[in-house]
């Protein structure tokens, strides 16, 4: 999407130091970020560290922002890499979550039991925390945000071949994962 | 593979940011500013420091700055110093605001940042009101409010002498507004 004549005077006004534009800015873009964090990382508290982290970078580097080029791709790239980021950084969490996914894997009675229990929201989310990171994202950015694959190839700087591919292996990943929640 | 499309589709959608998303936001950029006036803080100290130590090439900061960095006196330790302050300075020279409705306070906050000394009067007229101040490398404002309506006071950075301008929702108000300098007396 290109921004209009309003959107540019808010981002003008952020490159300036504006507080009042980035409040503006703020309220146009803070679901967004945030839901990409949520779909991202499945943790409310650790989307909330990510969308944070997302704005004060926004506004560090919205002075790098010139005018013509598309902004929401911009700040995809921005919610994107911080994702990513705050991925290495805690990877070594990553046993806790696998613990979580054994919950929804199948094959296990308790697991059964404890799936049930869970909300489907809840389920879908976990399932699609237990993607890679580059799966994880194509995901996001395709459900959460309803980009086209040509709109997530520009975010992620690759092909549309390539978007295609992570999404199809995400399907059959996720699939496998959510058989159970679909057939119960 | 429609299926799992639908499943996603239905379960991934967004979700509203929590308020305090803003709160923290705006406590960590807050917590930014204080560190910028800390280091502007510094950065006039070591400034000081420094034209004390070459009485003759401190007269103007600017003009002390290149000659600091193409001579810096104390060798090393001096051209150190003087990359310092540069970089301080390159610093300090990010657009900062404040939120005040203090006169003195605006007054002090804007000598502090630009160097430039404002002659707000202390007790304006209470029909102006003082919301704050911006300073960046090219201008510094001082914004008010008269009977709900916005004005502000503007200092080009740059200007050989300085020069105020006004500006003001109607042309009473910026009569009005010189009242922020001025006393009644000599204001017209």
């Amino acid at each position: 999407m290109v921004l209009n004549e309003n959107d540019w005077e808010v981002i003008e006004g952020c490159q300036q130091g504006d507080p009042e534009a980035f409040a503006v800015l703020f309220e146009a873009h803070r679901d967004k970020v945030y839901s990409i964090a949520l779909r991202f990382s499945g943790d409310p508290a650790t989307a909330l560290d990510i969308a944070q982290e997302v704005f004060v970078k926004l506004l560090a580097r919205i002075r790098d922002f010139r005018k013509g080029a598309r902004f929401e791709t911009w700040l995809y790239r921005v919610v994107v890499n911080t994702c990513l980021d705050h991925h290495k950084r805690t990877r070594r969490l990553l046993p806790l979550l696998e613990e979580a996914l054994d919950a929804i894997r199948p094959g296990r009675e308790t697991a059964l039991t404890d799936l049930l229990r869970l909300e489907a929201r809840d389920t879908v989310q976990k399932a699609v925390a237990g993607l890679s990171p580059e799966h994880r994202v194509v995901v996001v950015l395709r459900y959460t945000e309803e980009l086209s694959y040509e709109e997530i190839a520009e975010v992620l700087n690759c092909s549309r071949g390539t978007v295609a591919s992570r999404l199809n292996r995400a399907h059959k990943i996720l699939e496998r994962k959510l058989a159970r929640f679909r057939n119960g | 593979m429609d299926e799992i499309e639908a499943v996603l589709s239905r379960h991934l959608g967004r979700a509203p940011a929590p308020v305090e998303l803003w709160s923290r936001v705006q406590a960590h950029n807050e917590c930014v500013v204080r560190v910028k006036q800390q280091a502007h803080s510094e950065c006039v100290v070591r400034v000081k420091q420094c034209a004390a130590a070459n009485p003759a090439r401190g007269g103007r900061r600017s003009g002390f700055i290149r000659a600091a960095w193409f001579a810096p006196a104390g060798g090393l330790a001096g051209f150190a110093s003087a990359a310092a302050a540069l970089l301080l300075a390159a610093f300090y020279f990010q657009p900062a605001s404040l939120s005040s409705s203090n006169a003195v306070e605006i007054r002090n906050w804007v000598q502090v940042r630009a160097g430039i000394d404002l002659p707000l009067r202390a007790d304006p007229p209470s029909a102006i009101r003082l919301t704050g101040a911006r300073v960046s490398h090219r201008i510094t404002e001082v914004t008010f409010e008269i009977g709900g309506r916005a004005g502000v006071l503007r200092v080009p950075a740059k200007a050989t002498h300085q020069s105020y301008k006004l500006a003001c929702a109607t042309a009473e108000d910026e009569r009005l507004a010189c009242l922020l300098c001025h006393s009644g007396g000599d204001a017209f």
